[in-house]
């Protein structure tokens, strides 16, 4: 039998998850769209989404190759990007602790931005099974939504009339991810540091300059540690 | 690179993000990750992003060459604002498209 507040984390879970699922929605289209205009099919690049399951280690690749960028060069921005969810991983680790193996190895394919900031947002987690069922619905949902807009993006992308928006919608979908990060100031000059550098090696070959403004950006950051200690 | 190519490298993307994902809570445990490597990987994602905005910004043109992208750059300004201000990227993305757009048109 189903225990009554765990069958409340999961409702609960959907309920919260929703907004979330709509705020993200607009990138998964984006990406969809793409990743049709380079020539993947919408089914691989669904099967893609649910793998990656972030949404800029998703569109990096894609940009970069767009760019004529090499397949190391695309491989590693996508890996960078995603790096911050080793970082994730490790603040959550004691929440994974009690849980069957099952879940410890499979559980964290869900782990992204907004599940790791729902479930920190929630000090009612303590119970495993109440952690499980929440992180399963949350994410579960989440990832759904996800692929599903990809998909609709990718059968969307070749009805899309020539001239379409579609660059300066992802330049503004991703300048919207930024934009919460900017509030606090190293961040900020971490970003705009990156920004600057990428903006001017927008004409290297081989999406260098994006890779040379990840790269500033992380060693401004570093810098900035430094001085600090 | 061609479309198998790139669903190829997006694979990969997805392997050693499983591998990000699970070694801190299967394999390793949190206290083992360095101090200065964590703070390093803060660092990561608003460089990535920040990047990817430039690139996106100046679409292969030179700094000098910025004016057609200047729609794109006051719609990107525009989204990152109201992003500021609000959660969510509904709202944003809709204000930043809307006013590249209207620049564009005009």
């Amino acid at each position: 039998m189903t225990h009554p507040s765990t069958t409340t984390g999961g409702l609960r879970a959907v309920r919260e998850t929703l907004p979330v699922a709509l705020s993200v929605a607009p990138f998964g289209l984006v990406i969809g769209a793409t990743g049709t205009q380079l020539g993947l099919a919408p089914v691989p690049d669904m099967a893609v989404a649910a793998t990656v399951f972030a949404g800029a280690a998703h569109f990096a690749p894609l940009t970069m190759s767009a760019a004529g960028a090499g397949v190391l060069a695309a491989l590693g921005a996508g890996v960078l990007i995603n790096a911050r969810l080793l970082l994730y991983s490790a603040a959550l680790e004691p929440r994974f602790r009690g849980q069957p193996r099952w879940f410890r190895w499979f559980g964290p394919a869900l782990l992204i931005d907004q599940t790791y900031l729902m479930v920190l947002a929630r000090d009612d987690l303590d119970d495993p099974r109440r952690f499980r069922r929440y992180w399963l619905g949350a994410g579960g949902l989440l990832m759904a939504c996800w692929v599903s807009m990809v998909g609709v993006g990718g059968v969307l992308g070749p009805l899309l009339p020539a001239g379409s928006p579609l660059d300066a919608a992802a330049v503004v979908v991703l300048a919207g991810m930024l934009g919460p990060r900017l509030a606090a100031w190293r961040p900020a000059v971490v970003a705009l540091v990156a920004l600057f550098v990428a903006t001017a090696g927008a004409p290297l070959p081989g999406g260098v300059g994006l890779v040379a403004g990840i790269v500033a950006g992380i060693a401004a950051g570093a810098l900035l540690d430094r001085r600090r200690s | 690179m061609s479309p198998s190519t790139i669903v190829a490298v997006l694979l990969a993307v997805g392997a050693v993000s499983w591998v990000f994902r699970v070694t801190p809570i299967a394999v390793l445990p949190a206290a083992r990750l360095p101090a200065s490597v964590r703070r390093l990987l803060d660092h990561a994602a608003p460089a990535a992003i920040a990047a990817m905005v430039g690139a996106g910004i100046a679409g292969g043109a030179a700094l000098s060459d910025l004016g057609p992208r200047v729609p794109v750059l006051v719609g990107a300004v525009v989204a990152a604002t109201v992003a500021w201000r609000r959660r969510g990227l509904v709202l944003p993305v809709v204000a930043g498209l809307a006013v590249a757009v209207a620049l564009t048109a005009l």
